[in-house]
């Protein structure tokens, strides 16, 4: 019997996972800098400058209120990114305990609660939980993120119970049951480490997933409120500017396309990179 | 006049060369056995005579197909040839059929591609040609899927997909290695009656000398990527020439040396004892308000096993022999009947740890057996979450001890799993089962995914371990010689039943049971 051949990686990944990286870290970066310095304050309202094109002082011009748009893209990033990484954190955290919980009592009657409840929050589109969410809550970034996570929770309950089950099958298990082991150490110390790199390529999707669903909810108006500059937001106000000022709405849905462009081509990258059956480092 | 004429055919890959120039002539309607260790390049040189070679092999030399060179034809004419002159069966019968299609349009698929005849004819020829490798419409219908069929039926499909346009040569890469001996029997009786019905030549890849040997008129011996040896087949087995056939001929002969079993004592109370132990699954209902029928997987199977003796199960695939150890190790829940070992009850549900500690277990797959991200020695040190009073410098010095054991150096401690080979990793397997010096250790197939050479090493191995530390052996498989040749005595399963048992000499030699029989039957030897 021989071990699984390794499959030959694309000749262009790399590239396209340096590429995806550079975006991504354009993003986080933008973020990072705004704490401390952006070219214009975000609520410095000048009438006077408003809808200027690109260039000058303004490298990516002005808006509608003649606020910067370069400064408020980057506030604006902090906002994506903060939603999405907290939403990611929360699906992870309840979602990945689920799966193996429900891995753990495979065919049981907890895996059955477990993932008929995963299929009634899938039943609802995200935004009708959203709407949900902020009719009673209010509207506001922290409620948003909470709609997003609570979406997120499934996902990884499912990606997590899948790759858990094929493991329960093979003999390390059973070698590890016959040294005693509890099902839940069991899950904690072999099948959660061999499943730690699928659980990192589907946290970026998500992570990606999440900025694209808060720019939606902010487009509406249940996201982050203003004077919080966000991409959504942003997009929704030049709507009706258009003709008028195409720049003010083509800045923020290039940001978003962009960022969420980078998290797709770097989790596609770290797959193949984590993966030990694609030939990367086990 | 040659079919097959491969000349200083060379392969490497990623700048290794493994192929080093490999010479081979095949004769129309002929067996040709090409054996070899693990790792001698047999596949590799099997796919690039095809022109398979792995993407970025470099290949070269000459292979010739009824005077026509292969080596540098394009794809296009390569197509037109594979499948319609050459076509081949691979080992994992389970992986070559796509899971999505019923057999009877794979077989067909063959007929349509190189358009022999149109569908319903194709249709009609597929199968023809299933139920004359012994699957009948009546009892397996080619509307089937593949996951609806048993190892053996699935290879009977590869080869009914090979043979479908009577290919002039047939290259069976380790048709029977991923099954039963009886079945193993079977199909290479299916085979040999296929090439001799139908004029074909075959290829017979295998790294079993024995299989080989019943089947084939000549024999290429493989080693390093080199035809070392290539003669008659009965010649080269009664007088290897090259130390790697000679390797070869012992270790299908093999038999490790062993010390007689300790007397037992006349009231000694045996180690394992199991009493009227049974077990069924639930089969799918047969239609939705039927109720569940049950496979009785053990009926009513008692044994006893005394300290340090070595007891074989031994059965077809599905004869329940795995269930049996997995009942044994305390795993999986029994329906009924009792297992106890040296007096207390075995129970999955309720497990004292030291009654855990006391017996340990070797799986089949080398490969499926370690958690990938560990290092060795802790994959070895597992068993000491039962003896967690064990301080760390104790639990080190016993891992080394343990290495040391069963031939690996203490330092391969710190090494990781995948650096090791397949035979490496059943040792290391064995020396995690030794930490905790069990009274018993079971081993379910521990030896059948090695080669012959492999296999007779893990054997000598595991008969100097049990001299060395008094080990009982619950050693389970499905090849009556392999099993023979390590335990005392042997119980014969057949559908969850014990058919015949007794001490393994007799039952090799007189074997009274018509299963039994069977099983001794289908063993592959040497020819005397």
């Amino acid at each position: 019997m021989a071990p699984p051949a390794p499959i030959q990686p694309q000749p262009f990944r790399p590239a396209a996972m340096r590429i995806g990286a550079l975006l991504a870290g354009l993003c986080v970066l933008a973020a990072l800098l705004s704490l401390v310095w952006t070219p214009h304050p975000v609520e410095g309202i000048d009438i006077s400058a408003r809808l200027q094109p690109p260039g000058g002082a303004h490298p990516l011009g002005t808006d509608q209120l003649g606020r910067d748009i370069l400064s408020m893209l980057m506030v604006g990033a902090r906002t994506s990114l903060a939603v999405a990484l907290i939403a990611v954190g929360i699906g992870m955290a309840a979602g990945v305990p689920l799966g193996l919980l429900a891995a753990a009592r495979r065919g049981g009657i907890v895996d059955a609660v477990v993932m008929r409840l995963n299929d009634l929050v899938f039943a609802f589109p995200s935004l009708v939980i959203a709407i949900l969410v902020t009719a009673i809550l209010g509207p506001s970034a922290t409620n948003a993120i909470l709609a997003i996570g609570i979406f997120n929770i499934p996902v990884f309950a499912r990606v997590t119970r899948g790759a858990a089950l094929s493991l329960w099958t093979l003999d390390f298990v059973r070698a590890a049951r016959l040294a005693g082991k509890g099902a839940a150490r069991i899950s904690a110390e072999h099948i959660l480490p061999n499943i730690a790199a699928l659980l990192i390529v589907q946290g970026t999707i998500q992570f990606s997933l999440g900025i694209l669903a808060e720019a939606g909810l902010s487009y509406v108006g249940l996201g982050a409120q203003p004077p919080v500059p966000s991409w959504g937001r942003m997009l929704a106000d030049a709507q009706t500017l258009i003709a008028l000022a195409p720049h003010v709405a083509l800045m923020p849905g290039l940001a978003i396309v962009l960022t969420v462009l980078g998290l797709n081509l770097l989790g596609d990258g770290l797959r193949d990179r984590l993966d030990p059956r694609l030939g990367g480092q086990g | 006049m040659t079919l097959l004429s491969v000349q200083g055919l060379r392969l490497a890959l990623g700048g290794r060369e493994i192929l080093a120039g490999v010479d081979l002539a095949i004769a129309p309607g002929t067996v040709t056995g090409l054996v070899g260790a693990s790792g001698s390049g047999k596949s590799l040189a099997a796919l690039a005579i095809m022109g398979l070679a792995p993407e970025g092999a470099a290949t070269g030399g000459s292979v010739r197909l009824g005077g026509r060179e292969m080596q540098g034809a394009p794809e296009a004419d390569l197509c037109r040839i594979r499948g319609r002159d050459i076509a081949m069966i691979f080992q994992e019968p389970l992986t070559a059929l796509d899971p999505l299609r019923t057999i009877g349009d794979q077989v067909a698929e063959t007929l349509l591609i190189h358009r022999a005849c149109p569908r319903p004819e194709a249709r009609a020829r597929a199968g023809a040609m299933l139920a004359r490798v012994g699957l009948p419409p009546e009892r397996v219908p080619p509307g089937r899927y593949p996951h609806e069929l048993s190892g053996g039926q699935r290879q009977r499909v590869a080869i009914a997909m090979a043979v479908a346009l009577r290919p002039r040569l047939l290259i069976a890469d380790e048709p029977t290695t991923a099954l039963d001996v009886v079945t193993q029997a079977q199909i290479l009786g299916l085979m040999r009656g296929f090439v001799a019905a139908e004029g074909m030549a075959l290829l017979l890849i295998s790294h079993d000398l024995a299989v080989v040997a019943g089947m084939a008129d000549r024999v290429a011996v493989m080693s390093e990527g080199r035809i070392v040896e290539e003669g008659p087949a009965r010649a080269l087995i009664a007088q290897p020439a090259h130390a790697a056939t000679r390797a070869l001929v012992a270790a299908a002969t093999h038999r490790p040396a062993r010390a007689a079993p300790p007397a037992p004592g006349p009231d000694a109370a045996p180690l394992l004892a199991c009493r009227e132990v049974s077990r069924s699954y639930p089969l799918p209902r047969p239609h939705p308000f039927a109720a569940r029928p049950r496979l009785l997987a053990l009926d009513r199977v008692s044994l006893a096993l005394a300290r340090g003796e070595s007891l074989g199960i031994v059965g077809a695939s599905g004869s329940g022999k795995s269930t049996l150890g997995r009942a044994v190790l305390g795993l999986d829940p029994i329906d009924g009947g009792e297992i106890t070992l040296g007096g207390v009850r075995v129970d999955p549900a309720r497990m004292p740890q030291a009654l855990r500690a006391r017996m340990q277990a070797v799986f089949q797959d080398p490969y499926a057996s370690f958690d990938p991200r560990q290092s060795v020695g802790r994959l070895v040190a597992e068993p000491f979450h039962l003896a967690p009073d064990v301080p760390a410098a104790e639990r080190r010095d016993r891992v080394a001890e343990a290495l040391r054991d069963v031939g690996l150096s203490p330092d391969d401690a710190g090494r990781r799993i995948h650096a090791f080979s397949g035979g490496q990793r059943q040792r290391i397997a064995l020396a995690r089962a030794l930490v905790l010096r069990p009274d018993l250790i079971v081993l379910d197939e521990a030896v059948s995914a090695l080669d012959p050479a492999v296999r007779a090493r893990i054997l000598d191995l595991l008969a100097a371990l049990q001299a060395r530390h008094g080990l009982a052996y619950l050693f389970i498989g499905h090849d009556l010689e392999v099993v023979g040749a390590i335990t005392d005595r042997v119980i014969v399963l057949e559908a969850g039943r014990i058919v015949e048992t007794g001490p393994t000499a007799r039952l090799l030699a007189a074997p009274a049971h018509p299963h039994t029989q069977a099983l001794v039957a289908a063993v592959p030897r040497l020819p005397p």
